[in-house]
């Protein structure tokens, strides 16, 4: 494993650390993630290493080649600000005629949610959402300036599917806070399947650690927001089901508050299901 | 007649007194002292026959249902404006009816209390779990209020700014504030913890105003008996400069001149905040930021380390359960002793630091000299 490369907003990203990109244009196309933005796009005549890809948050470069993500894993902190394609859990506050008016982060302004923005959604299906609801949801755009009115969607406008899966209001157990980088990292090892759960993805065992020990409970359901926010559901455990989404949420916010290593992310696990009587 | 809310306030002017006030709309109707104080632990049977003949007498009983005889209210509304995302809300109330709460504490437990202080006399950190206060105490001389030329003033200050909690604004005071306060200076100040007689320098003339700022640094819940702890350990920890009245003249000393002296603290009442729920039937203590959120009704209770309850009140929210409300105020009355006991302990351990740390000092300006 290479050291990890630290950038400070507006720091260039070295291209020898991209993802390799073969010359011939066919290829598939860079995908940039979170906090990161393209500065001066390559024109087709020069040469890819025209390309400036610019840091706009502190944070580690991370690099997915397989399937060609460049993106920033930030570090935690409280404040989140929507980028588009961010999945977050969005709270309805209220409705309007045409919009659920949702909320990201507390104390911030509201975010909009088209009503038919789910899937096979028409205007006698369309969900009825109540204040206090939650939805999974995408950010579709976040608009310009002063006045940016960011805009979700629960659907892919050109399948009108809900892609990627599991988009769209959430019942059943609870959320949990946690801070932003937190979030960043558990999307990442949700995400991506880790080959040697040993090893962890960016950082963090506890979710295959608690894959693994909750499976005789039945296992559990985790939608991670990247606006801080994670939704857990035992919907199999019966009356499993209130210890074992605790011991989650507890794992995910003692590992976030305490930055554990992942040998002490391991002994948490074993501990807290040990205390909430799940395991012996 | 509603009664929609009961005060029960012990008078510091008639030892031994206690006020009972009825309220109905938040405005007195009734208001009635009783010379033998509900002492605590109480003797509840005798204690609850005692106060609802008193009720009874008085006229509210038949106003209300008959479970509820006692501490029955009006239903208020809930204390924040912010909401809980609806299966957060369901799953702390699902939780509680099968014994779990967040943070694995039980019922009647506090998080983990931190108290620190300052290089400053009167100046402490205190952390409740997540919830931070910090308080410093000032002394400036000033001039008697004119009809109470023999006393000093005591105040309590604090502002909740967006360092606490983003939902506070600077220049607007929040119902929520304005209620801290008032329990706050109900418990510290009304109880008269902090004796305003010692603080008269001349009559009439000039007195110590001593004031206590509270700055709430991060907020987590159950800000109130943070805050009224932080407070308490601020004024056994603060020294005033020393005054003299020679002649009708007031003489102050410097700290340098003098050894500052500590305050006249005559009890140690603390408060202790208690939440619960309609339908769910426990009473929590120490609650975080989102179980308040999810209760529907609060009550504080403030006592000293005798017992003696200082402050009783239950501001909003659904009917609570009279013969539970007096368990809970047992209970109240350990944990103020244990915290007192814990504010005592950091104290001596302080005075300790700083008395070896002058040692230090002095051996040093002597070898200096």
């Amino acid at each position: 494993m290479t050291t990890p490369l630290i950038l400070l907003p507006g720091d260039e990203v070295p291209n020898d650390h991209l993802p390799t990109i073969k010359s011939h244009a066919k290829s598939a196309p860079l995908k940039i993630g979170q906090g990161l933005r393209l500065v001066s796009q390559p024109s087709t005549t020069s040469t890819p290493q025209s390309r400036v890809l610019k840091a706009t948050q502190a944070g580690i470069l991370t690099t997915d080649s397989k399937r060609k993500i460049v993106s920033l894993l930030s570090f935690p902190n409280r404040r989140y600000t929507p980028t588009v394609n961010d999945l977050v859990l969005a709270q309805v506050h209220h409705s309007s005629a045409d919009y659920f008016h949702c909320i990201l982060t507390p104390h911030t302004p509201h975010a909009f949610l088209p009503q038919l923005s789910f899937e096979g959604a028409s205007k006698k299906t369309r969900p009825n959402l109540k204040q206090g609801d939650l939805v999974y949801a995408r950010v579709l755009s976040t608009g310009v300036g002063a006045s940016a009115e960011v805009e979700l969607t629960c659907v892919n406008p050109a399948t009108g599917k809900a892609e990627p899966g599991g988009l769209g209001p959430v019942t059943g157990g609870t959320v949990f806070d946690v801070s932003t980088g937190m979030a960043a990292r558990l999307l990442l090892a949700t995400s991506s399947r880790a080959d040697d759960s040993d090893d962890g993805v960016a950082g963090l065992v506890i979710i295959s650690e608690l894959g693994r020990k909750l499976a005789n409970v039945g296992g559990f359901e985790l939608a991670v927001g990247r606006n801080g926010r994670v939704w857990v559901d035992c919907p199999d455990a019966e009356e499993h089901a209130v210890p074992a989404i605790l011991a989650i949420g507890r794992c995910m916010q003692l590992t976030d508050e305490h930055n554990l290593d992942l040998a002490d992310q391991k002994k948490l696990v074993t501990r807290t299901l040990r205390e909430l009587k799940l395991a012996s | 007649m509603k009664v929609s809310e009961i005060n029960v306030n012990v008078l510091p002017e008639i030892p031994g007194t206690s006020e009972f006030k009825y309220f109905t709309h938040r405005l007195p109707v009734l208001t009635f002292t009783l010379t033998s104080p509900l002492c605590l632990p109480p003797s509840t049977k005798a204690e609850m026959r005692f106060l609802s003949r008193l009720c009874r007498k008085f006229g509210t009983a038949s106003a209300v249902p008959a479970q509820h005889s006692l501490l029955s209210f009006g239903t208020g509304q809930k204390m924040s404006k912010e909401t809980l995302a609806a299966i957060e809300h369901e799953f702390i109330l699902s939780g509680l009816r099968q014994g779990y709460r967040h943070d694995g504490r039980g019922d009647n437990d506090y998080r983990e209390l931190r108290v620190s202080f300052g290089q400053d006399y009167g100046h402490v950190n205190l952390q409740l779990g997540k919830t931070s206060v910090i308080v410093r105490m000032s002394a400036t001389v000033g001039k008697p209020h004119q009809d109470r030329p023999f006393d000093g003033t005591f105040n309590i200050q604090m502002e909740l700014t967006p360092m606490g909690s983003p939902g506070w604004e600077i220049g607007r005071p929040s119902e929520y504030e304005s209620q801290v306060l008032h329990v706050l200076d109900r418990v510290i100040r009304h109880s008269n913890a902090l004796d305003t007689e010692s603080l008269c320098i001349v009559k009439g003339v000039s007195c110590w105003n001593i004031t206590a700022y509270v700055h709430v640094v991060d907020y987590d819940g159950n800000l109130t008996d943070a805050a009224c702890m932080a407070i308490m350990a601020a004024l056994q920890h603060f020294r005033r400069p020393d005054s003299e009245s020679r002649g009708g003249e007031a003489i102050i000393y410097g700290l340098e001149e003098r050894v500052p002296v500590p305050l006249n603290i005559t009890r140690q009442p603390l408060c202790v905040s208690v939440i619960f729920f309609n339908d769910v039937n426990n009473q929590l203590l120490d609650p975080t930021y989102k179980e308040e959120l999810a209760a529907d009704g609060e009550f504080v209770i403030g006592m000293d380390d005798s017992g003696l309850v200082c402050f009783f009140e239950k501001m909003a929210g659904v009917a609570s359960q009279p013969m539970s409300t007096l368990d809970m105020m047992s209970v109240a009355g350990e944990r103020i002793k244990e915290h007192n006991a814990k504010l005592q302990k950091a104290l001596k351990a302080d005075l300790a630091q700083r008395a070896e740390l002058g040692m230090t000092n002095e051996a040093k300006a002597a070898n200096d000299r």
